[in-house]
């Protein structure tokens, strides 16, 4: 299966697809987690893209803040309005589950281009992709529990937490079974 | 077929059982830390008699205390505040920015909404003239709108920092002391676990009020840093759960809670702003703060005594002192009526 899916990746329309989406994804992420906020800056920018680390960085560099985000040890501005948050462990994870939705992405094209099956299918798997955005709000209280009206209990809680790792289940579950519908397909 | 099918089971057993271990050295941190015996000690000796009546409610307190989401110093202390100047404040805060005033001993300090929302304790270290250091923390509880100031001191020989536990009761912030990690949900400043069980903490008034009605009354103020040691989003956009200055309020302006109260009382919409004011045998009185805008001096009974609320219109705020000793100053403070009547189901109100 690895060959198949190293044989998909490596051709230059679909990489791109995979390119396109990884970053696509890694920037609705860190916006979700609050990580890549669109504000204006108070202070006037000494250029266009600046870093600035925490002098306590080194404490902070594995501290959580809720399960599977982690706290940014500066942060990078870019312009007046962008700020993206430096985190190295929550990068590692958004690079993660970005190279999985990228690789569902451009498994279902492959499928829907080459094999000329249905791509429906394909995209429903990505579904898998929703736990691991809203598992990122879970930065504080969600706030997204007010909009959809639920009340918040322990158990909702608990089971927030587990939403990433969900993702990275279904995620890697449905790039599985992209490549046995190839596999099929090509026999 | 079968071979395939037993790989991708075992290949997915072990997928979950990575994130359970992960998760588990993940977790490590929401442990209690050890406690010295001395410290335990120190509580044992001067432990407070808890009745009966008292006993069941902290017991039901500490049962319904549910994870907020993030745990037990997810959401971080400021540890040590810096300051900046008035200027240097007017340069990020716009003039009807929620403030945190502090006019406590030495300190006389706003603490900005737009920060607190994120740390929701500042815990500073007092110098006095003595050469005493006086621990004190400025805590913030974004879901019941409520900022109230309280003493380290939770024994006589011991003083304590507070952090954020992670878990909430009626949706308030329970804080836990460093000395022997007991609970202590904020809008009842007591104890309900731990070594400090039943123990009270003594407060000091915290003014909630505006940038620019604090720096008109205290133009000397300083200002808390946006230098917190973390990166946080202390923007005007940057309130998770909402804004009490644009029309779009989230989280304030709307009428549902995010944790179920222990009690309900739905006479005033469950965000109307009150002003609480309680004793130690529980006794609790809230006024609705727009009476109080409009009557500026009200009377009443807390329990036996006879206490005068006043209204500062300069600061929009408000004082409550014992009516025989207007010296003898209780603290109010201003909180969502949702909240309040969970802690107190049997406060009077006054509308």
């Amino acid at each position: 299966m690895l060959k198949i899916f190293l044989s998909i990746i490596t051709q230059r329309k679909f990489f791109l697809v995979a390119l396109i989406v990884f970053v696509a994804y890694i920037l609705v992420y860190l916006a979700a987690v609050g990580h890549l906020i669109f504000t204006s800056r108070m202070e006037q920018a000494e250029s266009f893209l600046e870093v600035k680390f925490l002098t306590n960085w080194q404490q902070l560099l594995l501290r959580q803040r809720s399960p599977f985000l982690f706290e940014a040890i500066g942060a990078v501005y870019i312009g007046s309005n962008i700020k993206l948050f430096l985190s190295i462990p929550n990068l590692i994870l958004a690079s993660l589950l970005g190279v999985l939705v990228g690789s569902n992405f451009a498994l279902s094209f492959y499928n829907f281009k080459r094999l000329g099956l249905s791509g429906g299918k394909g995209v429903v798997a990505l579904l898998g992709t929703i736990p691991s955005i809203l598992g990122g709000m879970a930065c504080c209280v969600p706030t997204l529990i007010l909009v959809i009206g639920l009340q918040l209990t322990a158990t909702l809680a608990t089971a927030w937490s587990f939403f990433v790792p969900i993702s990275i289940i279904l995620l890697t579950l449905s790039i599985g079974w992209s490549l046995k519908r190839i596999q099929a397909g090509k026999s | 077929m079968k071979t395939f099918l037993s790989g991708r089971i075992f290949l997915i057993l072990i997928i979950i059982v990575s994130i359970f271990v992960v998760y588990f050295f993940m977790n490590r941190s929401s442990r209690p830390s050890e406690i010295s015996q001395e410290v335990v000690d120190s509580f044992k000796r001067t432990a407070p008699t808890v009745s009966k009546e008292e006993d069941d409610f902290l017991r039901l307190l500490e049962q319904n205390a549910v994870s907020g989401g993030p745990g037990k110093d997810g959401i971080p202390a400021i540890e040590k505040p810096q300051y900046t100047t008035a200027s240097e404040g007017n340069k990020w805060l716009q003039p009807n920015d929620i403030v945190f005033g502090v006019d406590y001993s030495d300190l006389v300090a706003a603490y900005p909404q737009r920060i607190l929302v994120w740390h929701e304790i500042a815990n500073e270290t007092l110098r006095h003239d003595s050469g005493q250091a006086e621990k004190v923390a400025i805590t913030y509880c974004p879901l019941t709108g409520t900022a109230i100031g309280f003493k380290g001191a939770i024994v006589e020989s011991i003083s304590s920092t507070f952090g954020v536990s992670g878990k909430l009761v009626n949706s308030n912030l329970i804080m836990y002391d460093r000395a022997s990690d007991s609970y202590w949900p904020q809008i009842l400043g007591k104890a309900i676990n731990g070594a400090a069980y039943g123990r009270a903490l003594e407060e000091f008034p915290i003014v909630w009020t505006t940038w620019e009605r604090w720096k008109k009354k205290y133009p000397n103020t300083k200002v808390l840093s946006r230098e917190t040691g973390f990166v946080r989003n202390y923007n005007e956009n940057g309130d998770p759960y909402g804004s009490y200055i644009r029309d779009d309020k989230g989280y304030y302006g709307s009428d549902s809670v995010l944790f179920h109260p222990i009690n309900e009382n739905k006479i005033l919409a469950p965000k109307t702003v009150v002003v609480g004011i309680r004793d130690e045998k529980r006794n609790a009185v809230a006024i609705l703060k727009e009476s109080l805008r409009r009557q500026k001096t009200i009377e009443t009974k807390l329990g036996e005594k006879t206490i005068v609320v006043t209204y500062d219109p300069d600061l929009d705020f408000h004082k409550a002192h014992i009516k025989e000793n207007p010296g003898n100053i209780i603290n109010s403070f201003d909180a969502m009526w949702f909240a309040w009547v969970a802690f107190y189901p049997d406060t009077k109100l006054i509308q």
